[in-house]
């Protein structure tokens, strides 16, 4: 009888756990957080193929900085496809460049979301390929919300789609769960490893980070030198930033402490878009945060 | 605003929601997708950390390995090492004889492109692999099958960046050069707050900057002569 019992138990637990599971990848909701996260993602996507036409000849076609040949070798070991291989000819990378423009545009607009969104990122995945060198942080955070938004119903609000009735309007969906939850894990994979990769550091442990963060010429964009001067202040800021990233994925989840870990990752992305030189990433990454903002909504509560 | 369903319409609620809901026979494919995409998310986080000049972790070896097409393919091959371990110096590339020096933050505007030269720059000294090895390094093999595919790359990298580089001034009409432009790896390194604060330093002088050396032999903390630049208190072109 016991024996029965305890093999009880770990079915109903499994039943139990599974049922969560389902609940929380595919409880329906709306797509209003979704919808804002999709109008930022394709407006930086459009952003970051104008800025890739400016060089045009710089990145892509005979003249680029990274030939055929360097590319071949660069991706001689991984999957890495495109057909952006650096046989390109210009037009066609120019063309590429417009069309990933213009579904960025779109994106952001909100038109025909359900094809422009993975155009969108696909697009960009592309080039992304192509100028694997090239790239930073910014782009891996395009790349996933573009990737997730493409799952999810994000044009079912605030969007032309919506506004012309191509959709129907704001439903509960699935849809918009699932992208949301793998949203969030994925966010919660990034800090967890970025943490602890600064946690290998010596830097981040005597407090010195921020001073040397302040003291690169190269990504600084507004001289905050005068750090030096309040030693134990830079340290503050080095331990908190370490210790919240570590934290952030178990604290972001109760609702007593995310508010507090969310006010914190607005300040420290602020503080990285206004004076470390990357306005984009740190942009993003806020963006990519309202993925855990909850609005109130009478049709449902997903705020578990 | 969106227009919301009234909680007074239960019917309609109730029709909305069943719209919304996912099909229960498609829900356990769907976890099982979303189980192995987020394996391939931690694949090469777990991977790159796990490594050591002993081993990498062989579970994530082959966790990273059996996902590799699906992580690579799908851009999550990324170890989230943000200003990690340490923040530390930044790296410029610079052409033999010539007063150019990318990134640059007036040649490339705006502040995206300057980025992306800079990641360029970064990558290109990351990639760096020296003109000949020590003599008690040449005893491994395989170090120096590694060293030899390593400097097959640098070298073609090299090549290609001067190449672009040559060909676009020859087609603005600068005729500055006629033979492939030689590039220079330059490091800026990291200033303490005392020299800083005290005024001994001043970032973005290019008299810090340090000319890194193709072979074994030590840097050299002299660009001027190098890039053909005046030796100035002032930041390069």
């Amino acid at each position: 009888m016991r024996g029965f019992g305890i093999g009880r138990f770990f079915v109903d637990s499994i039943k139990e756990f599974w049922g969560s599971l389902e609940t929380f990848f595919f409880r329906p909701s709306g797509a209003e957080v979704l919808a804002w996260i999709r109008i930022a993602t394709g407006a930086m996507i459009a952003y970051i193929h104008l800025v890739w036409l400016l060089r045009l000849e710089s990145f892509f076609g005979p003249r680029a900085l990274l030939d055929y040949e360097s590319l071949s070798m660069l991706h001689r070991n991984v999957w890495k496809w495109t057909y952006l291989d650096g046989r390109e000819s210009l037009w066609l990378a120019c063309l590429h460049e417009v069309l990933a423009l213009g579904a960025g545009l779109a994106m952001a607009l909100g038109l025909w979301t359900r094809w422009t969104v993975p155009a969108a990122w696909f697009l960009t995945l592309m080039t992304a390929h192509r100028l694997a060198p090239f790239l930073f942080g910014l782009d891996q955070i395009v790349l996933m919300l573009a990737m997730y938004l493409s799952v999810s119903r994000c044009g079912d609000a605030w969007s032309l789609d919506q506004r012309f009735g191509i959709v129907q309007g704001p439903v509960l969906h699935w849809q918009n769960t699932f992208a949301t939850r793998l949203i969030q894990l994925h966010l919660c994979v990034i800090y967890f490893f970025g943490g602890l990769g600064k946690a290998r550091g010596w830097m981040w442990w005597d407090g010195t980070a921020m001073w040397y963060a302040a003291a690169s010429y190269e990504y600084q964009s507004l001289d905050w030198t005068w750090i030096g001067r309040y030693a134990t202040l830079g340290s503050i800021l080095t331990h908190g930033t370490l210790f919240w990233e570590i934290a952030y994925a178990a604290l972001v989840w109760p609702r007593l402490t995310r508010p507090w870990i969310l006010a914190i990752a607005f300040f420290v992305h602020a503080g990285i878009a206004l004076f470390m030189g990357m306005i984009t990433f740190g942009l993003m990454m806020l963006v990519a945060n309202l993925a855990f903002v909850r609005l109130p909504d009478p049709r449902c509560d997903t705020s578990s | 605003m969106p227009p919301r369903i009234e909680k007074s319409e239960p019917a309609a609620r109730v029709e909305h929601e069943s719209r919304g809901q996912c099909k229960a026979a498609y829900r356990k494919w769907l976890l099982g997708f979303a189980i192995f995409h987020l394996l391939a998310v931690v694949a090469e986080p777990l991977f790159f950390y796990s490594r050591s000049d002993v081993q990498a972790g062989p579970e994530f070896l082959a966790l990273r390995r059996g996902l590799g097409p699906y992580v690579d393919w799908m851009y999550l091959d990324h170890g989230y090492f943000f200003f990690a371990p340490n923040p530390g110096p930044s790296h410029l590339v610079g052409i033999r004889d010539q007063s150019v020096v990318f990134p640059d933050r007036k040649e490339q505007w705006p502040r995206l492109l300057y980025h992306r030269y800079f990641m360029l720059s970064e990558f290109y000294n990351n990639s760096f692999a020296p003109t000949a090895l020590d003599p008690q390094d040449m005893t491994d093999k395989l170090f120096v099958a590694r060293w030899e595919e390593d400097r097959r790359f640098y070298q073609t990298l090299q090549r290609s960046i001067s190449k672009s580089i040559q060909s676009q001034w020859n087609t603005r009409g600068d005729d500055r050069i006629e033979s492939l432009p030689e590039l220079v790896r330059l490091e800026r390194p990291l200033p303490g707050p005392l020299e800083v604060l005290s005024g001994a330093k001043r970032l973005g002088d290019s008299r810090d900057l340090i000319v890194l050396p193709e072979g074994p032999e030590s840097p050299s903390t002299q660009p001027g002569p190098v890039l053909g630049i005046p030796i100035q208190g002032v930041p390069l072109p």
